[in-house]
C-alpha cells in the first residue's frame, strides 16, 4: 500500500543537485533541475550501479558518475541505451515540503 | 597577355597538373579544359565505392563547379575533342568549333580494353572506368541473374565486389591460376580469393569468355571450358588501351601510347601528354600515384620552373575493397638472383612477403597487415641496405626496438616515411599542413594536403597523425565543436572568452550560440574552468555544479560509490606523530583499504559520503589539508631522499620538494599536474615521467617538461638547466602558468607538447625572459586566492550537509 512520505524541506535540495534518502534499503535519488523542478529515481544507473545523486544535472538530464551514461530524470530512461531505465518514483512540492509516495 | 593553355580531359592527372601549375603561377594562362563526361573532375579509383554504394558520387568529387570558378579555370563539359591542328594551334570538338592554344596539355587517358568475342557488342557489355558504368551495371544488375566480371585484376576484383556487395551472384572469370597476376603470387592470391569468396564472389579460374549470347543484351555467357552461365550482364575489366589516336591522328609519336621526354613533352615542344596516354621510356601507367608524379614535373616544366625530370616510378599497388589489406610493390616473384622472407599465417589471414637481392629490398606482398608498408616501400624506393635489419624485418617496424616507450606504429614513423602513397605525402608533411592551417578534421586535412584524398585506403592511419598532432583535443572533439551543444572549438571559446566579460558559464553558452542552454558533462567543466583560469578564484567563483563529481566533492569516487581520501603528505616525506594521526582516523571510521599510492601519499579508501566531513575536520585538526588527489590540479610533488641520506644524492630533493609542493599546491590546471624531484640522475623519484621533472646535477638543477606515465608513456623533454633554488621556482611558476592560460581543458602537458611543439614552450619560457617572468607573475596572482584547503572551506561553508543522506522511515 503506497502512501506520500514527507522527506524535506524544498531548499535541503540543491539546485542542479540531489540528495539521497534511504527507507529501510531503498535508496532513492531526489534531483533539483535550474528551474527548481525536481524528481526521484532510484539511486543506481541501470549500467554498474553508479550513484546518480554524484551526477552533473543539466537540463532534465543527470550523468552517471562513473561511466557518463545520461538518464533522463523525467522518464528514467538512459539516453544511448534506450532498452535500459531507472526506476521512477511519484514525488510532489506542498507548502515547500517535498514528499514521496513510496 | 596570358598564354592560352588548353587541355584535353578533366580527369585526375589533367586536373592535378592544373592544380600544381596554380601553385607556382596563376598569371602565366588562360586555362581551358575540355571533358567528355558531362561532370566535374572526380575520384576514379573510388568507384568501386560508389559500385557498392558505400560512398555517394558527391563523395568522390575532388574539384567542384566552385573551384574552377575560384580559380578561373573554364570547364567544357560534353565536349569530345576529334582533332589537333598543329599548324593553326587549334583544337577542333565534334562539332568543329575550333579553340587556339599557345601550350596544349593532352590527358585523354584510357578506355578498358573489351576483347573482340562473339557478343561482344551486346548490350550490358559494358566497362568498368567511368561514373556512366557504374550507372549502367547498377541498373542491370539484377537478383534473378548473374553478373559475369572478367578480368581478376585490381579494377576486375574491385568490379566483383561492388556488385556482390548487393547481393547479386557474382561470377568472375580470370584466365590464369592465380587472381591478381600481376601483383601477387600464387600464395597470396589463394588467400585473397578465400576471402572474396566469403563476400560472395565465385571464381572461374584458367578460363576465358568463349561467347556471349542474347537477342539484343546479355542473356548466357559461354566459357571457354564449355560451361555455360546464365547472365544479364558481362562487366570486362580485362586491362586498359591508352587513348592515343587525337595524337598519332595529327602526326605524334605514338607506340602503345604517345611518347613522352622527361618533361612530359611530347616531340612538339608546345603539347604535353600526361598519365595513361602517355608512355615514357617504353612504359605506361596505370596506377595514381605515378601519374601524381608526372604531373608535379609536367606543370613545373609549364610554370617555366625548373626541375629534374621524370625519371619513372615504383608501382605500387593497394586494393580497394572494405575489410580487405592487400599491399603490394616491386618485384613480388622471386628469381635466380633473389630469395625471399615469407611469414604465413592462413589461419588469421595474414601473409607478409619481402623479396631481397643481395643486401635490398626489391619486392613486397602485404596481406592481412599492411601496417608496415609505407616502411618497406621506404626501404625499397630508397634501397636501403637491409643487412642489419634482416632478422628482424618481416616483423616490421615496431620489432625493431624503442618499442618499450609505448609508441605506436605512427609514432615509430619517421617524417619522411610516406602516408599517402598516391599522392606521395609523407607524414611530416601531413603535420606540417596541420599545424599551418590549424586543421582539425579528416576532411580538412584531405582537402589541404591531398593526403588520404584519393584511394582513401590510407585515411586511418591520416587519422593517427590528426590525432597524435592534436592529442586530446582530436579524441574529444567532434569535428565541429567541442560537444553536441555548441559548434566552437576549445580554442574559439577561449579566444571568445579572451576578449569578452562574462560572469557564469550559462552567459557563455548564450553568446556562443549553445544548443542547450546549460550545456553538458564535456563542455561544462571545460568553460567553467576557462573562466577560472581568466578571472582567478577571487573574481570568479568556481561553479561547484559546472564541476565533476570529483572536482565537486573534493575526493574520489570509487565504483561503489564510496570515496577515497588522501591527505596531504608535502613532498612525499612524513613522520611517526602523522602517521599515528591518520591511522587514529583510519580506526575511528573503520577504514578497510590504506594504500600508497605512486605519488608517495596514503589513500584511504571506502570511505562512506556521509564520513566525508567528519573524517576530514579530524584530519584539518590534526594538521592535514586534502591531498587533492582528486584534482584537475597540483596533485602530487615525489621526491627521492637526496642528499639528506643518499650517497649519490647532489641536491636536497627532499626540501627543495616540499618548497615546490608548498608553491603550487591548490592550483587548477586543464588536466592534473604531477611533478618530481630527483637528486641526481639516477632519477629514483622517476621525474621524466611527470609533468614537470627536476633532476639534481652538481651544478644545480635540470628541468624536465610534458612527461606522462599513463596509458601511454612519454618521457619528459629537456628543457633547461638552473643553477639556484630560486631560479628553479621561477622557471616552475612560469612553466605551470603558461600551460594554464595555452592549454585545452583536459588537454595533459604531454598532449599539449605533442600538439604545439616543444619549441612553442621553449620560445617563450626559456628564451624569452620577459614572457618567464610576465607567466611566473601570474602564477603568482593566481595562487593568492587559491591555496585554501577545500575540504576546511566546505566543512565551514555548510556545503557538506548535503553529503548527509536524508534517513526515513516507512508510515507503520
Amino acid at each position: 500500500m503506497k502512501s506520500w512520505i514527507k522527506v524535506t524541506s524544498l531548499d535541503n535540495i540543491p539546485t542542479m543537485g540531489a540528495r539521497k534518502v534511504l527507507i529501510d534499503d531503498l535508496e532513492i535519488g531526489i534531483f533539483k533541475n535550474s528551474k527548481k523542478e525536481i524528481f526521484a529515481l532510484e539511486n543506481r544507473c541501470p549500467h554498474k550501479d553508479g550513484v546518480l545523486t554524484e551526477g552533473m544535472i543539466h537540463g532534465n538530464t543527470v550523468t552517471c558518475p562513473l561511466h557518463n551514461w545520461d538518464i533522463d530524470m523525467e522518464t528514467g530512461i538512459a539516453k544511448d541505451e534506450e532498452a535500459d531505465c531507472v526506476t521512477r518514483y511519484e514525488i510532489k512540492v506542498e507548502d515547500n515540503i517535498v514528499y514521496l509516495n513510496i | 597577355m596570358k598564354e592560352k593553355l588548353l587541355v584535353i580531359g578533366n580527369g585526375m592527372s589533367a586536373l592535378r597538373t592544373i592544380e600544381e601549375l596554380l601553385s607556382h603561377t596563376d598569371k602565366k594562362y588562360e586555362i581551358s579544359i575540355f571533358g567528355e563526361e558531362p561532370h566535374v573532375n572526380y575520384n576514379r579509383i573510388m568507384l568501386s565505392y560508389l559500385l557498392s554504394r558505400e560512398k555517394t558520387f558527391g563523395d568522390t568529387i575532388l574539384n567542384t563547379q566552385e573551384w574552377y570558378d575560384n580559380n578561373e579555370v573554364t570547364l567544357h563539359t560534353d565536349n569530345k575533342i576529334s582533332q589537333i591542328n598543329r599548324d593553326k594551334k587549334v583544337i577542333l570538338n565534334s562539332n568543329n568549333e575550333e579553340f587556339a592554344y599557345d601550350k596544349l596539355l593532352i590527358a585523354t587517358g584510357s578506355v578498358p580494353f573489351i576483347p573482340t568475342t562473339f557478343g561482344s557488342s551486346l548490350n550490358n557489355v559494358l566497362g568498368f572506368r567511368t561514373k556512366e558504368d557504374v550507372d549502367n551495371i547498377l541498373n542491370t544488375i539484377s537478383d534473378e541473374k548473374k553478373a559475369v566480371v572478367v578480368g581478376g585484376g585490381l579494377l576486375g576484383l574491385e568490379a566483383a565486389y561492388g556488385i556482390a556487395k548487393h547481393g547479386i551472384k557474382t561470377l568472375l572469370i580470370h584466365r590464369s591460376a592465380n587472381i591478381m597476376s600481376q601483383q601477387l603470387d600464387a600464395t597470396a592470391g589463394k588467400l585473397l580469393q578465400k576471402k572474396l569468396e566469403t563476400l560472395g564472389i565465385e571464381f572461374r579460374l584458367n578460363t576465358t569468355v568463349d561467347k556471349i549470347d542474347g537477342d539484343n543484351s546479355v542473356e548466357s555467357v559461354t566459357l571457354s571450358d564449355g560451361e555455360v552461365v546464365d547472365a544479364n550482364i558481362v562487366v570486362f575489366s580485362t586491362g586498359i588501351s591508352p587513348n592515343k589516336t587525337i595524337a598519332s591522328d595529327c602526326g605524334l609519336s605514338t607506340n602503345k601510347a604517345i611518347i613522352v621526354n622527361d618533361y612530359l613533352q611530347t616531340e612538339d615542344e608546345n603539347i604535353f601528354a600526361i598519365g595513361e596516354c602517355c608512355e615514357h621510356d617504353g612504359k605506361t601507367f596505370g596506377l595514381v600515384a605515378p601519374l601524381f608524379e608526372q604531373a608535379k614535373i609536367c606543370a613545373k616544366k609549364l610554370a617555366d620552373v625548373e626541375t629534374e625530370g621524370y625519371v619513372g616510378s615504383i608501382n605500387s599497388t593497394r586494393l580497394k575493397i572494405s575489410g580487405v589489406d592487400l599491399f603490394s610493390a616491386g618485384q613480388y616473384i622471386c628469381d635466380e638472383d633473389s630469395e625471399e622472407l615469407i611469414l604465413l599465417d592462413e589461419k588469421v589471414g595474414i601473409y607478409k612477403k619481402l623479396v631481397i637481392k643481395g643486401d635490398y629490398l626489391v619486392g613486397i606482398i602485404l596481406y592481412g597487415d599492411t601496417l608496415d608498408a609505407s616502411w618497406y616501400l621506404k626501404l625499397l624506393k630508397e634501397k636501403t641496405d637491409i643487412s642489419d635489419l634482416r632478422v628482424k624485418l618481416l616483423f616490421g617496424k615496431a620489432s625493431l626496438g624503442d618499442s618499450g616507450h609505448g609508441e605506436d606504429s605512427i609514432e615509430a614513423m619517421s617524417d619522411d616515411e610516406e602516408i599517402c602513397g598516391c599522392n606521395g605525402i609523407t607524414k611530416g608533411a601531413v603535420i606540417e599542413g596541420i599545424k599551418c592551417n590549424n586543421l582539425k578534421t579528416i576532411g580538412e586535412v584531405k582537402a589541404c594536403t591531398k593526403a588520404g584524398a584519393s584511394c582513401g585506403s590510407c585515411v586511418a592511419l591520416v587519422e593517427q597523425v590528426l590525432v597524435s598532432t592534436l592529442g586530446d583535443e582530436y579524441q574529444d572533439v567532434t569535428p565541429e565543436g567541442i560537444c553536441d551543444c555548441c559548434t566552437s572549438t576549445h580554442k574559439e571559446i577561449k579566444d571568445n572568452i579572451a576578449v569578452n566579460d562574462y560572469e557564469n558559464v550559462y552567459e557563455v553558452f548564450k553568446n556562443l550560440k549553445w544548443s542547450n542552454e546549460e550545456g553538458c558533462r564535456l563542455c561544462r567543466p571545460a568553460v567553467n574552468y576557462y573562466l577560472l583560469v581568466k578571472y582567478n578564484d577571487d573574481k570568479y567563483k568556481n561553479d561547484l555544479r559546472s564541476r565533476l563529481v570529483n572536482d565537486r566533492v573534493y575526493a574520489n569516487i570509487q565504483k561503489d560509490g564510496t570515496y577515497s581520501v588522501v591527505p596531504r603528505i608535502w613532498g612525499g616525506v612524513t613522520n611517526a606523530k602523522d602517521l599515528r594521526a591518520m591511522a587514529d582516523v583510519a580506526d575511528k571510521y573503520n577504514v578497510p583499504t590504506i594504500k600508497f599510492t605512486g605519488g608517495q601519499r596514503l589513500d584511504m579508501l571506502g570511505i562512506k559520503k556521509e564520513d566525508l566531513a567528519p573524517m576530514w575536520k579530524d584530519l584539518n585538526d590534526a594538521g592535514f589539508v586534502s591531498g587533492q588527489a582528486y584534482a584537475k590540479g597540483l596533485r602530487t610533488v615525489k621526491t627521492c631522499v637526496g642528499n639528506t641520506w643518499c650517497r649519490f644524492g647532489t641536491q636536497d630533493a627532499m626540501q627543495i620538494g616540499i618548497d615546490i609542493e608548498k608553491m603550487t599546491w591548490g592550483s587548477w590546471t586543464p588536466h592534473k599536474f604531477k611533478i618530481a624531484v630527483s637528486a641526481c640522475p639516477r632519477n629514483c623519484a622517476e621525474a621524466t615521467i611527470k609533468d614537470i621533472g627536476v633532476i639534481g646535477v652538481d651544478s644545480g638543477w635540470e628541468i624536465h617538461f610534458a612527461g606522462n606515465g599513463g596509458l601511454k608513456v612519454r618521457v619528459t623533454d629537456f628543457l633547461t638547466k638552473v643553477k639556484t633554488d630560486e631560479e628553479l621556482f621561477h622557471y616552475i611558476k612560469a612553466l605551470m602558468q603558461f600551460y594554464r592560460e595555452d592549454a585545452y581543458y583536459l588537454e595533459r602537458t604531454a598532449h599539449w607538447v605533442e600538439r604545439v611543439g616543444i619549441d612553442y614552450v621553449k620560445d617563450a619560457i626559456v628564451k624569452d625572459d620577459a614572457k618567464r617572468d610576465f607567466y611566473a607573475k601570474g602564477f603568482d596572482e593566481s595562487q593568492k586566492h587559491a591555496q585554501i584547503d577545500p575540504w576546511k572551506d566546505s566543512v565551514d561553508s555548510g556545503f557538506t550537509q548535503e553529503f548527509e543522506p536524508i534517513v526515513l522511515e516507512r508510515m507503520a
